[in-house]
């Protein structure tokens, strides 16, 4: 003890707090899961937005530019084979089929699209986490009926929203595109939405709790990196 | 008083952070129906008490009970009856305090929109504005408003008032005085020693993490003594001899001392034999008794350096 001499100062007494009172109930985990969705929707909405109109609109515009940069199936040969060296792969990743416009897309806008929106739900995750948690301002929410794992599920619930709505988004722009080859149906243009989606969240997972708790509103670096 | 007349319980509380003890076996107590003022110096355990009844933070030791329910593992279920305002509020920028409002209240249940309402027009408080367009005051309204409207049977203020001027102070002391008038229970931390003496039943005052004095103002004021200035027409001989009298002083006619709460009729009879012309007896404030606390401290301090 750091205090030794300070007389009129009692010693800490040794009384422990009953077992039983140790686990909190598991039904009140979620309590006010409703409300924080809200809070988290009022608070972004605009950069939710944002990151959808972006990212969508980005990728409408590589459709609309290959399609006048490659008119021909010459020039789509032509640029699979360019793709298919190692530099550009290693880059991009390489399309089942490179020699088509759906892949000549997917070559370029794919692994863009990916990572921004990877990126942009790490910023929002941390946004409604760590940043609100430091400035002090779950504070007053928690003083309320709020269970403790509720804030980080809805902040959760609504980056998922967003990276299900970008590949929903991007499947149909790829099926308005007519990117997918003949006889494939919208195959492609799905796997593009799932592919999209299932990216975009996964730094959402590796950041939510119960996972370690980061120290700081850094990204963490581990998840920000991305392997095609 | 049995446990269940108690809204809040605290005994032998204890909480370390690393080496620092912040709390050493604190003991506190808020009958139902009353509103109890929580005193202490910078540092010495005020806040860590709250946030552990709030379940923020979990006790190393001792025993806490709020509403007949623990802090800790009973927290959500207990939260509906509680309403809390911290000493620095902070908000989220781009929401209006408005917002903020139904936010915290709806958390809490159904909100009463007649009663906040009634709350904002009370403090003043535009709820349109966006939050980072508020002063630390109109924070700190955002946090009293949507305390008040609700219907918590307990209030856990911490320092509410920090950042209000004197005309908020007011509709504040008032709020009080309803919320107590509806048999509900306050526990008012707070450093304005007029604000706690105008409101508290009873006071309980902490240094260093442990319970130094609690007790009514009255039970308080036992043993200590009153201030009294007279000015005196015959003449103050004989007086400042009398058993229970100190510091006597006399300064431009005034003749000022303190008299011992058991010797004070005996004092005062012989004041009234000498003509008195103008007479003023004040009870030792909240301030004093305080400052005699921390007094102390400040003289077992410096009588150790001198060692």
């Amino acid at each position: 003890m750091t205090t030794a001499g300070r007389a009129p100062i009692a010693a800490p007494r040794t009384t422990h707090i009953a077992r039983s009172a140790d686990q909190r109930s598991p039904a009140d985990r979620f309590a006010g899961l409703g409300t924080m969705v809200r809070l988290v929707l009022r608070r972004n909405r605009v950069r939710l937005i944002v990151w959808l109109v972006v990212l969508v609109g980005m990728y409408q515009y590589i459709v609309s530019y290959y399609k006048s940069v490659f008119p021909t199936q010459q020039s789509l040969d032509d640029f699979a084979k360019l793709s298919n060296t190692p530099g550009i792969r290693a880059l991009t990743g390489l399309s089942p089929a490179a020699n088509t416009m759906g892949g000549a897309v997917w070559t370029k806008g794919w692994m863009t699209v990916v990572l921004a929106l990877a990126i942009g739900v790490m910023f929002l995750v941390t946004r409604s986490g760590r940043a609100d948690e430091e400035a002090g301002r779950t504070e007053l929410l928690r003083s309320r009926v709020l269970g403790v794992h509720a804030y980080s599920v809805a902040s959760w619930l609504v980056n998922g929203g967003l990276c299900v709505a970008v590949g929903v988004f991007i499947a149909l722009v790829s099926i308005g595109g007519s990117l997918d080859p003949a006889g494939t149906g919208a195959a492609g243009s799905l796997a593009s939405d799932s592919s999209a989606s299932e990216s975009g969240q996964s730094p959402g997972r590796c950041r939510r709790p119960p996972a370690a708790p980061t120290r700081s509103a850094r990204p963490s670096s581990s998840c920000s990196t991305y392997s095609a | 008083m049995t446990t269940d007349d108690m809204a809040v319980d605290v005994e032998g509380l204890t909480k370390s952070f690393g080496r620092v003890h912040a709390l050493r076996g604190l003991d506190l107590r808020v009958p139902a129906g009353q509103v109890t003022g929580f005193l202490g110096p910078n540092g010495a355990g005020k806040t860590t008490t709250i946030r552990i009844l709030l379940g923020l933070l979990k006790a190393d030791g001792g025993r806490a009970s709020m509403l007949g329910g623990d802090p800790w593992s009973d927290a959500v279920r207990l939260h509906k009856n509680i309403a809390y305002v911290p000493g620095d509020v902070m908000l989220w920028p781009n929401l209006t305090g408005g917002e903020a409002i139904d936010i915290l209240c709806r958390l809490s249940g159904p909100l009463d929109v007649k009663r906040k309402q009634t709350m904002l027009e009370r403090f003043e408080l535009d709820p349109t504005k966006k939050a980072r367009a508020y002063s630390k005051g109109n924070r700190q309204k955002v946090a009293l408003v949507a305390a008040l409207a609700s219907n918590a049977q307990l209030l856990l203020l911490d320092e509410p008032t920090s950042g209000l001027d004197p005309i908020m102070e007011a509709a504040f002391t008032e709020s009080i005085r309803e919320v107590k008038a509806q048999g509900r229970s306050v526990l008012l931390s707070s450093h304005i020693f007029a604000e706690v003496e105008k409101l508290a039943d009873r006071i309980t005052i902490i240094r260093e993490g442990a319970t130094v004095e609690t007790g009514t103002m009255a039970e308080l004021r036992h043993l200590t003594r009153t201030r009294v200035t007279v000015v005196l027409d015959q003449g103050a001989d004989g007086l400042a001899t009398m058993p229970g009298v100190h510091d006597f002083a006399t300064s431009d006619g005034h003749i000022t001392f303190a008299v011992d709460e058991a010797e004070l009729p005996t004092v005062l009879t012989a004041v009234a034999a000498r003509g008195p012309r103008s007479l003023v007896a004040n009870p030792p404030s909240l301030e004093e008794l305080f400052l005699r606390h921390y007094g102390d401290e400040m003289a077992a301090l410096s009588a150790g350096s001198k060692k």
